[in-house]
């Protein structure tokens, strides 16, 4: 019995396995206290080891029992009792029963639920982590949870009849596992298959789930001096932008989140009152900042999508012409329509003119960005108050005096470029902080003259105000990096920077940098390479399943559908955008709506249908039915999408009817001895509840015949019900339909006929 | 006794008939009956494993008289030589050349009694001719008729001056079947009707020239559906796998089983196999194709059934 050795090592180490993965995605989504990993580790471990021994005895399993009442009780009290998050206490009751179970097991049944506490984890862990990992180990649990129920079933139909056992020397052998893997993949692709055609509506439920929120120095209310160099290796990153137009050629972007005006000596604050108010929403497309710039030709548009962050700040670039919150700009190539996204929240500016956003969502924010040019003059500038000239104490008379020297005479812009250049020429950009003194202007300015970002641009700040330049210190992040692979711009924490906005009385808040360029610090090994890789899936991840949803959906069909159009490749895209036209449009989306409607209705009807024909046990039927019909939906809604246009028809229309075949040859060859089996299943029921049961090894006709003579009043109907069974069941010609009923009806009086 | 011969109707129809009229002959055994009708129309030669007066030869002549076969009975003793199984060439004076002069075998139907009691020489020219379906004498190669069908006989309680075949060469038989006694009751019916003659030789064939033939060619065709083949293939299996079991079924001995369920299906009147044909024939069709492990002593027939029908009793039938 070395198989069946081999068989329960295999079960074994998937069942662990299918504990392990879930258990894996809480760890990671951090929503399983130390002691109870640590606990969860050991006693699984050692339950690996003990089963199967005198724990799992059934004397036992009321103590085992006791236990998990005991603990359900615990966590009752926990619950209504104390503040631990429910969420917690529930993770942790699910993982005390799979320790509980794995010890004490002692057949199938504790198995199975095992398998169905390895899925309650696996649903826990959807809400605390939605990482492009957790996807990953999602794949896995699918494939390995069908491989591993496989192997159960398999294990306890062994078990059941020992006999099988001996069918094969191995009943694993390699074409089992490579049907099995099969099976588990193509399960995988059927899931992959609903999640993306499945329609959506909004994020629903997704909404108050929790990606730890990054914290970050530099976006509270106020900000301490020197706080900027310690995190300026930090490769995390926080905000990735998608350009409409492919690769940005540009000087680095300065994305620039909040400002601050008062300078106390030592930190920065915000001094003017903390309120907002709601930007206007846009009947175009992108909500207009009026108080800003007009909407009129924006340069470049971008598509960001921004970190949870602990701020509510949101980053933008100077000029900013438009913004808007959701993913509208996830759209492929040649497509006619865009969707605007449901998306809850709005956006308010504050006195400082920083755009904030007022979603509660944990998931990070994906919102669309229009930029402007540069020398566009605004319509409106709103007036800069005089506490932007505001200087602390300890800027002393001597960095007065050397501010005027430097910036000169002439007009305000030529003054700040004097400055700037003084910083640049004269200055040393350092990570490397050296030792300052109570006063680190003063420092910086006459001491070290090093220093990073934040003391060139508080300097700055500082030596425009003693000039009468209305001025302030803006924090947000510098440049990026470049993704290759997934071709987006990648802002990471290490990123992050400080520099200079001066008031222009005709042009409002004008950015400048006095901090001397420096190498963009990359640390250029295979890591580094691998991190692109793995931070374009994150992306995706973010795009198509945090973010999926009926509009990216109607996209993916679109993009589906010019893939498989005959001419879509070459001329699609460029055709797309020019036959459009909005009546057209309205037109076809009302069709749409109706064919799909129709569709999904013509489904349900066969689906019906099939059920009452064939009865229970068809499921292979009714699978390929299903998945028939699927294919149709789908075939035909993405065709649809692209508008009518017979290669699609024609092709749509062969695959629907070549699937439909498949499905009605399948259910005749197999369907029809299922049907007999369970015709005879129940006349056996029938005649077991006489008192005539049937022996393993006894033929059914031997039964039947057996029956007739036990129960002589039955005999015409045994009789017609062995004829027509015994030929749907073991002739290889499929029976057709009206022998199905044939059959069923013959069952059916055959079973009467013996309960009389 | 009147037996109507309706060969207006179709062979097949027939079968049944003749296995209720050998039945009739051959009181109180139809399955022996019914298993050997469907182990010479699956081409297949019967052994027939009992004790002496139990109707043997009734039955192998029984069948030769329905199914319209020539007959031939050899004695097989201990001084039996080949040639007179066979035939000899004897000189021909008048014409001054060897003459073949055909044994007993070439017929269609040949009954072989005791089989045990000849030597192995005798045995296996025998046997060799049942697989060949020829025979070669002094170089010359003649072929027997066709159909040709063996039904042997061997009594197993007798062991001295016996030469017990081996298991390669019981292979050749497809079934090996006893008889045993008759019910009382039976046995009180022939004691109380016979009265004279045999009936055997009351039976008309019900079978004209060459059906038997069409019959065979027919059975070959019979249906078989996976799930039969795989319940075949587990009984199979398992009696390789079967610790009490030294040599399991070959492959042969699974085709044979094959053959003679499509066989016994169209005995039946079905053009397609279904799992109580191949449970009848299991044990008659694979007990004398495997031989036990040493611990279980002899390889008797008893000994060898029973441990079969153990594993095939063990085995679950597909319904």
């Amino acid at each position: 019995m070395d198989s069946m050795r081999r068989l329960n090592f295999l079960f074994e180490t998937s069942l662990y396995l299918i504990l392990l993965i879930p258990f894996g995605m809480l760890l990671i989504g951090d929503s399983v206290s130390l002691p109870m990993g640590i606990v969860f580790g050991v006693v699984g471990l050692a339950s690996w080891f003990l089963r199967g021994g005198a724990l799992a005895d059934p004397k036992n399993q009321k103590w085992w029992n006791l236990g998990i009442m005991g603990y359900v009780a615990y966590t009752m009290f926990q619950i209504f009792f104390s503040d631990e998050a429910i969420l917690q206490t529930g993770i942790n009751l699910v993982l005390v029963l799979v320790l509980i179970k794995l010890l004490s097991r002692a057949g199938g049944r504790d198995e199975l639920q095992l398998f169905l506490l390895s899925f309650i984890m696996l649903a826990a862990a959807t809400t605390v982590n939605e990482d492009v990992l957790f996807g990953v180990l999602f794949s896995f649990y699918v494939l390995l949870g069908t491989f591993s129920m496989a192997v159960f079933h398999l294990r306890e139909e062994l078990s059941g009849h020992p006999r099988l056992a001996l069918r094969n020397q191995n009943p694993l052998n390699r074409q089992y596992i490579g049907v099995l893997a099969g099976i588990s993949s193509i399960i995988l692709v059927l899931s992959v298959g609903i999640f993306f055609t499945f329609p959506r509506v909004g994020l629903g439920f997704f909404q108050p789930q929790s990606r730890s929120a990054d914290s970050m120095v530099g976006f509270s209310e106020s900000v301490e001096l020197g706080g900027h160099g310690v995190i300026r290796s930090n490769p995390e990153v926080v905000l990735r932008v998608e350009f409409a137009d492919g690769v940005p050629r540009e000087d680095p972007f300065y994305w620039r989140m909040m400002s601050f005006d008062e300078y106390d000596g030592i930190r920065w604050n915000r001094t003017l009152p903390s309120k907002s108010w709601p930007l206007p929403r846009g009947k175009n497309r992108v909500r207009p900042m009026h108080s800003v710039f007009p909407v009129e030709d924006p340069t470049l548009e971008m598509q960001m999508y921004l970190e949870p962050l602990d701020t509510t700040v949101l980053p933008t670039l100077w000029p900013t012409k438009g913004i808007r919150l959701g993913a509208g700009l996830i759209r492929a190539p040649g497509a006619k329509f865009e969707f605007t996204t449901p998306r809850h929240g709005r956006l308010a500016i504050d006195p400082y003119g920083d755009i904030h956003h007022n979603s509660h969502s944990q998931l990070g924010i994906p919102y669309s960005l229009w930029r402007g040019t540069p020398g566009d003059e605004p319509t409106r500038v709103v007036r800069a108050g005089d506490h932007y000239l505001q200087l602390p104490d300890s800027f002393t008379p001597r960095a007065r005096a050397k501010a005027r020297e430097v910036a000169g005479e002439g007009v305000t812009l030529a003054r700040v470029e004097r400055l700037n250049k003084w910083f640049r020429d004269e200055f040393q950009y350092t990570t490397d902080l050296p030792k300052v003194g109570s006063n680190p202007v003063e420092s910086f300015l006459f001491d070290t003259r090093r220093g990073h970002c934040e003391y060139f641009a508080t300097s700055m700040v500082l030596m425009l105000r003693a000039n009468g330049i209305k001025a302030r210190l803006v924090n947000g992040f510098l440049g990026g990096k470049w993704n290759a692979v997934g071709g987006y711009l990648a802002v990471r924490q290490g990123d992050a920077h400080s520099w200079v906005e001066w008031y222009d009385p005709a042009r409002g808040w004008v950015p400048t940098d006095p901090t001397p360029p420096t190498e963009s610090w990359s640390d250029g090994s295979i890591g580094e390479s691998l991190r692109q890789y793995y931070d374009a899936a994150q992306l995706s991840w973010t795009k198509w399943v945090i973010e999926y949803d009926l509009a990216s959906q109607v996209d993916f069909f679109r993009k589906a559908s010019t893939v498989f159009r005959p001419d879509g490749l070459l001329k699609g895209a460029a055709e797309g955008r020019a036959e459009q036209e909005s009546d057209e449009e309205a037109f076809t989306l009302e069709w749409r709506f109706v064919y799909i409607l129709s569709l999904f209705v013509f489904g349900l009807l066969s689906f019906w249908r099939t059920r009452r024909r064939v009865n229970r046990g068809a499921r292979w039927g009714l699978v390929a039915f299903t998945a028939t019909s699927w294919m149709t939906t789908s075939a035909v809604v993405s065709m649809f999408l692209d508008g009518w246009n017979p290669t699609t028809a024609f092709v749509g229309a062969g695959v629907a009817g070549a699937g439909a075949l498949a499905a009605i040859m399948m259910r005749g060859r197999t369907n029809g001895a299922m049907l007999a089996t369970s015709a005879f299943a129940k006349v056996e029921r029938a005649g077991a509840a006489r008192g005539i049961h049937r022996a393993d090894d006894e033929g059914p006709k031997e039964y039947l015949k057996r029956l007739e003579r036990e129960i002589p009043q039955a005999t015409s109907q045994l009789q017609e019900f062995s004829r027509i069974y015994l030929k749907a069941r073991f002739s290889p010609r499929a029976p057709v339909a009206s022998e199905i009923t044939a059959l069923n009806a013959a069952a059916k009086a055959a079973v009467r006929a013996l309960r009389r | 006794m009147n037996l109507p011969a309706e060969k207006s109707t179709p062979a097949v129809d027939r079968l049944h008939d003749i296995a209720e009229h050998v039945g009739q002959v051959f009181r109180g055994k139809r399955q022996v009956v019914r298993l050997t009708l469907a182990s010479l129309l699956a081409q297949g030669h019967v052994l027939l494993e009992d004790v002496p007066g139990v109707g043997k030869t009734t039955l192998a002549l029984a069948l030769s008289r329905a199914l319209g076969l020539d007959f031939q009975r050899v004695q097989f003793t201990s001084d039996l030589l080949p040639t007179d199984i066979l035939g000899i060439s004897v000189f021909h004076q008048t014409k001054g050349d060897f003459e073949f002069k055909p044994g007993p075998i070439f017929s269609n139907l040949v009954l072989a009694d005791e089989i045990n009691r000849t030597t192995p020489r005798t045995q296996s020219a025998l046997l060799e001719a049942m697989s060949e379906r020829k025979v070669s004498v002094d170089n010359v190669t003649y072929d027997l008729p066709d159909p040709f069908l063996v039904i042997a006989t061997q009594n197993p309680l007798e062991h001295h001056g016996t030469y017990p075949l081996p298991e390669s060469q019981l292979d050749r038989f497809l079934v090996r079947l006893s008889i045993g006694y008759p019910d009382q009751s039976v046995e009180r019916d022939i004691l109380l009707e016979r009265r004279g003659g045999n009936p055997v030789y009351d039976l008309e064939p019900l079978l004209g020239e060459g059906e038997f033939l069409e019959l065979q060619k027919r059975a070959e065709k019979i249906q078989m559906s996976e799930t039969i083949a795989d319940y075949m293939l587990a009984i199979v299996d398992a009696t390789r796998t079967d610790q009490r079991i030294r040599i399991g079924v070959s492959t042969r001995g699974a085709l044979a089983l094959s053959a003679a369920s499509r066989a016994l299906a169209m005995v039946e009147g079905r053009d397609f196999v279904i799992p109580d044909d191949v449970r009848e024939l299991a044990v008659p069709c694979l007990a004398h194709r495997i031989s036990l492990a040493a611990s279980l002593g002899d390889n008797s027939m008893a000994q060898s059934e029973s441990v079969l029908e153990d594993i095939v009793a063990s085995i679950q039938i597909p319904t």
